[in-house]
């Protein structure tokens, strides 16, 4: 007989992976499945710049249209 | 290209950012709290002028004074922070000017200060009695620099008070200085027309030395400044708390009494305020603008209950403040300058103020609890949104909740949140929560913060997180398919190998400014099986260096750049008996691709229903640049317990997968 799964859905840790219902998962990464039930991988990510800030990233902000960076004892306008 | 706004902060303290106003208030419950915009940045909490104005009234004028002459002072102002100087940052007055008696026909002359102590202040702004008054009147302003002001008007403006004005039942006026500057905390949020802050953190950095009948504590290592003014200092092992009267360098400070303890020295310490108090700017007492600058001595309230933790996040519903503690969250209503708090009725508080989103007209916050699960809330109650990431396959590492970061991203109704997997000392998992579907995700991305920009994208105005990683870079999420360079070579074959390299002779490796550094290199077998993966710490147009492989890559191997690799577990379905089950064949429902992408359906098959242990039985794989009119057929299997897996990689191929369909020789049940 078949098993049909038409439907993706996400991550699902209340119920025990025997008995979730079959569209939910005990386990996923790096998926989407917030496209009408569709399984997608991710879109990645970009770099804002070329060349490091001397240190860690430890807050990124955006004010009147400009961004900036804390990185480090220094805050940056990008 | 960036520019320097601030610096000489003490380094990675994660912030509380506040907008207001036009401006970003920055707290970190350390450095003096400063706010910026994209030109500047100027310390919120201000000084208060210490030099006193002196007075002459020797030439001809129109001033008279019969009932003993008047009095000045002046505050410094800062005329970049606002439209004019009855809405800019404003300082508490400096010493009174000494009254000089009566004259008649004269002109008041002051002398002023040439610089002010708060650095960058744009202007001084000067106040004056009636003749033998004692409340003071805005009488005019003079750019730092000018060092004379003269008073030739004996008419006051009685519009335009220094503070605040109070008639009393006998009738005379006292007049309130509200211009207190913003204390050391950690947390902060703005209603429309008020910042609230709360929160403190215990400075404990270096050691310190104290001596028996001194007030002056010496530390080492101890980055001290003078936010800690005011401020409680403990010594260990010693229960008596001290205040912190005066900051001298980052080594030296004054208490307000002499030390009653033992001298001692490289002793560990704690220097922290009040941590159960949030405070609130005022409005101006007859314009109601925004003082944002301005916190006023008894504009405060302690949140005091049975739990007994301090703040430990702020923001807001709508208008409302609502504060966090560790096991509690309240609702705060604005009541003239007062605010009333309710206290909600599920009791529970947040591990980490970075964790709480507003969720935009929904009405509600969602936020992490002090235990590290997540909860929206009211402010007056609040439900479990049902996700434990403790039961995850990678867990959570429940040490570092207190840095727990998320952002509401409204255009998709995406609660996002980054955290620590169970054996991990830095965030290195996303979490995604659709609102509307409610639904998780866990993507395996490693930021180090998080926020969310207005950018624009053909023409349009689109809203995209952007995460900043402990390499040093900022990335924009959301833009495509690849974690690494949009340019340049992203997958290849492995043509030499070291300990801390791979090359690629036929490649053309991005190499603008820093290159391919802080992308994740991905290593995978002839079967085309994940081997490792490590950060690229430099390249050349043809070779990619990486600190240290685990093992030294075998030529011939394949590598990708960014690579993205992705996979969805089913449930654990059960056949009821052992062994007596098959699944025959599988086909999957995909969205063509142009060049060859590869998604593999694996099968588990087990007589244990935890499948512990269980290595994948088979592995069916799909071309998505192919058509498949049949499904595929599986090796012989017999099972009670089945799972299937459905993963890939790659480094920019979109991948939709609409269904899955198994013919199984049984039946569910």
């Amino acid at each position: 007989m078949p098993h049909k799964q038409k439907i993706f859905n996400g991550l699902l840790v209340k119920l025990d992976k025997v008995d979730m219902p079959p569209e939910y998962s005990p386990d996923c990464a790096n998926a989407d499945t917030f496209t009408k039930g569709a399984l997608k991988n991710i879109t990645g990510t970009e770099k804002q710049h070329t060349t490091a800030f001397g240190s860690a990233i430890i807050a990124v902000h955006q004010l009147n249209g400009h961004e900036f960076c804390l990185s480090g004892s220094k805050l940056y306008k990008l | 290209m960036s520019t320097e706004i601030k610096t000489s902060l003490n380094p990675n303290l994660i912030p509380s950012i506040t907008d207001f106003k036009g401006f970003a208030f920055w707290l970190d419950g350390d450095n003096i709290p400063y706010y910026q915009n994209e030109y500047s940045s100027w310390e919120w909490m201000h000084k208060n002028p210490t030099s006193t104005p002196t007075e002459v009234h020797s030439a001809g004028g129109s001033m008279s004074a019969v009932n003993g002459g008047f009095l000045y002072f002046y505050t410094e102002i800062n005329m970049n922070s606002g439209e004019n100087e009855y809405s800019s940052h404003e300082t508490n007055p400096s010493p009174i000017s000494t009254i000089t008696g009566d004259f008649a026909s004269k002109k008041v002359v002051l002398t002023l200060p040439a610089s002010a102590v708060n650095t960058s202040f744009t202007h001084l702004k000067i106040y004056g009695t009636e003749d033998g008054g004692s409340t003071y009147y805005y009488l005019g302003k003079v750019a730092i620099g000018t060092t004379t002001f003269d008073d030739d008007d004996i008419t006051r403006d009685a519009n335009v008070p220094f503070g605040k004005l109070t008639t009393l039942a006998n009738k005379t006026i006292t007049q309130t200085y509200l211009n207190y500057p913003v204390k050391n905390h950690l947390y902060s949020v703005a209603t429309k027309s008020r910042i609230l802050v709360g929160g403190v953190r215990a400075k404990t950095d270096g050691t310190v030395a104290v001596t028996n009948g001194d007030k002056t504590v010496t530390g080492t290592d101890t980055l001290w400044t003078r936010a800690i003014v005011g401020d409680f200092f403990v010594l260990d092992g010693d229960t008596r708390p001290y205040e912190v009267d005066s900051w001298t360098s980052a080594t030296e400070i004054e208490l307000t009494e002499a030390y009653a303890g033992s001298t001692a020295s490289g002793k560990d310490y704690s220097i922290e305020g009040i941590d159960d108090t949030v405070r609130w700017t005022a409005k101006h007492p007859s314009t109601a603008k925004p003082m944002w600058w301005a916190f006023p001595l008894d504009f405060y309230r302690r949140l005091i209950s049975k739990d007994s933790s301090g703040v430990k996040g702020l923001n807001k519903i709508g208008n409302q403040p609502v504060v966090y503690k560790e096991h509690s969250h309240y609702l705060l209503t604005e009541n003239g300058d007062d605010f009333i708090e309710q206290e909600s009725n599920t009791q529970v508080g947040t591990c980490s103020h970075w964790s709480i989103v507003e969720t935009g007209k929904t009405g509600s916050n969602i936020f992490m609890t002090y235990e590290g699960y997540f909860y929206e809330t009211t402010g007056l109650g609040a439900v479990d949104l049902n996700i434990d990431l403790s039961k995850t396959v990678d867990g959570i590492n429940k040490s570092r909740l207190k840095y727990v970061q998320a952002v509401w991203l409204n255009s998709l109704q995406w609660y996002i949140a980054i955290y620590s997997s169970e054996d991990s000392t830095v965030h290195d998992r996303m979490l995604i929560y659709d609102y509307t579907l409610k639904e998780w995700i866990i993507w395996k991305i490693k930021a180090n913060c998080l926020a969310v920009m207005e950018t624009s994208e053909t023409d349009q105005t689109v809203f995209k997180p952007w995460m900043g990683s402990t390499g040093g870079f900022v990335y924009k999420m959301l833009t495509g398919n690849n974690l690494g360079a949009s340019s340049g070579t992203l997958t290849g074959t492995i043509t030499g190998a070291g300990a801390a390299y791979i090359d690629d002779s036929t490649a053309t490796f991005y190499t603008t400014g820093d290159g391919l550094a802080d992308v994740y290199i991905s290593i995978f077998n002839a079967d085309g099986d994940f081997v490792e993966e490590k950060l690229c710490s430099s390249n050349t147009g043809t070779r990619l260096t990486v600190a240290a492989w685990g093992t030294t890559p075998t030529v011939g191997f394949t590598y990708e750049v960014g690579s993205i690799r992705w996979y969805w577990k089913s449930k654990v379905f059960d056949f009821d008996s052992d062994n007596s089950k098959a699944i025959d064949t599988v086909l999957i429902n995909f969205k063509k691709t142009s060049s060859a992408s590869y998604v593999y359906v694996k099968f588990y098959f087990s007589n244990d229903p935890d499948m512990v242990g269980d290595t994948k039985d088979q592995t069916i794989t799909f071309d998505t640049s192919q058509e498949y009119y049949e499904p595929l057929g599986l090796f012989d299997n017999r099972f009670r317990y089945c799972q299937y897996e459905i993963s890939g990689h790659g480094v920019d191929d979109p991948i939709q997968i609409s269904n899955l369909l198994l013919e199984l020789q049984g039946y569910t049940r």
